[in-house]
């Protein structure tokens, strides 16, 4: 059998054999986020609480630096940035959640709350909203 | 169509390459799905609804409902603990930060380590996918007013922190700042519209760096009517193989 022969098996195992250990190298990495509307109050003092809780899930086999930040917003009449925060995680990865609840002094009328997670680490991205309706009487 | 003898054996070493490769694929893929994966996002609201008094006769408003005349906050501040800033695994200001710098030059030759056997796992540390990592990691927990508070967090337990903030200046936004504030809040909600929608990893990315600095500028504007926030933040670090947090620590961090 000639030399030719061995050429195109040969080429196929290389290249798979370099593919499975590139994939079993490779950073993996895993992010979800995940925001829900819990509920909106009125509190003792005539303001207007938004209860809203903001989750992001990383999974990953290597150590990751995830930028994470929330906003509240009463569309068409004023927002409330977290402002970005920053946490460092190791394999195989951290869950992290937390409620937010923002205060507003709103006059009586309808509004609309949108409320909004966004995550980043290593060039993965997700992002995820909710909304509700209300009325301050 | 016959094979010759050498054609046979070519195709015997094509099969037996396939079934080489296929394997190795699938124990790769079972060895990282066998490794914990992430708690559900819904475990995280449960036990986030768990901490707060909504079941208690105050139940949350549907989407399209209002519930008013209800004041849950101060049986979530009663509910809370007092400041465990004595906990053995909650330390301050320098020793946090001394330790901080010990334990990454630890972790920097804890990952040189290839390939350490389950035997030799050294004190303070955990192995996943045979590299060392420490237990106790310094997390630099950002106030609301930009102060920094490092807190030593172990792995395996939960740590629930608590923070508030209230507005110092509470005033009616000038036109300029209204309308400034106004165009970002729309930004804002197209950014993430558009990230929702974009299969693109890179464009998600670049949207999303954009929404940052939306978000970032929108926490540096006068607040409005915005009277101030209230937050429970839950930190879980999980170890390998952990479904459940081996305990439930909670931080007040709000007269801090």
């Amino acid at each position: 059998m000639g030399k030719g022969k061995f050429l195109l098996p040969g080429s196929f195992a290389v290249i798979s054999l370099i593919f499975v250990a590139l994939w079993a190298l490779a950073d993996v990495i895993s992010l979800s986020t995940s925001t829900e509307i819990l509920g909106i109050w009125a509190t003792n003092n005539n303001s207007t609480a938004i209860v809203a809780s903001h989750s992001w899930d990383v999974t990953c086999n290597n150590t990751v630096l995830v930028a994470y930040s929330y906003c509240h917003t009463v569309l068409g009449v004023d927002a409330k940035g977290s402002g970005t925060k920053y946490q460092s995680v190791d394999p195989p990865g951290d869950v992290h959640t937390e409620t937010w609840i923002t205060y507003w002094d709103l006059p009586a009328g309808n509004y609309t709350a949108w409320c909004a997670t966004f995550a980043e680490a290593d060039g993965e991205t997700d992002s995820s909203s909710d909304t509700a309706y209300f009325t301050v009487p | 169509m016959k094979f010759s003898l050498s054609e046979w054996r070519l195709l015997l070493i094509l099969v037996a390459l396939t079934v080489v490769v296929l394997v190795g694929n699938l124990l790769v893929n079972l060895l990282w799905h066998e490794s914990p994966k992430v708690t559900s996002l819904n475990q995280g609201k449960e036990s986030i609804k768990s901490a707060l008094p909504v079941e208690s006769g105050n139940p949350p408003a549907d989407e399209g409902e209002t519930v008013f005349g209800e004041d849950w906050l101060s049986e979530l501040v009663e509910s809370s603990q007092s400041l465990p800033t004595d906990h053995p695994d909650v330390e301050f200001a320098q020793e946090a930060m001394s330790y901080e710098a010990e334990s990454q030059t630890e972790e920097n030759q804890a990952e040189q380590t290839e390939q350490v056997e389950t035997s030799e796992i050294p004190e303070g540390y955990y192995l996943y996918e045979g590299k060392l990592y420490p237990l106790v990691r310094v997390h630099e927990f950002k106030l609301p007013d930009g102060r920094i508070v490092p807190l030593k967090l172990v792995r395996g337990k939960k740590y629930r922190i608590l923070t508030s903030w209230r507005n110092p200046d509470p005033r009616p936004l000038t036109p300029e700042e209204l309308k400034y504030k106004e165009e970002l809040i729309e930004k804002q909600h197209r950014l993430i519209q558009e990230m929702q929608n974009t299969p693109s990893k890179e464009k998600r990315l670049e949207l999303g760096k954009e929404l940052i600095k939306v978000w970032d500028e929108l926490g540096n504007l006068p607040s409005g009517l915005c009277v101030g926030w209230d937050s429970v933040e839950e930190i879980w670090l999980r170890l390998p193989g952990q479904s459940e947090p081996s305990e439930v620590i909670t931080i007040d961090l709000r007269d801090y």
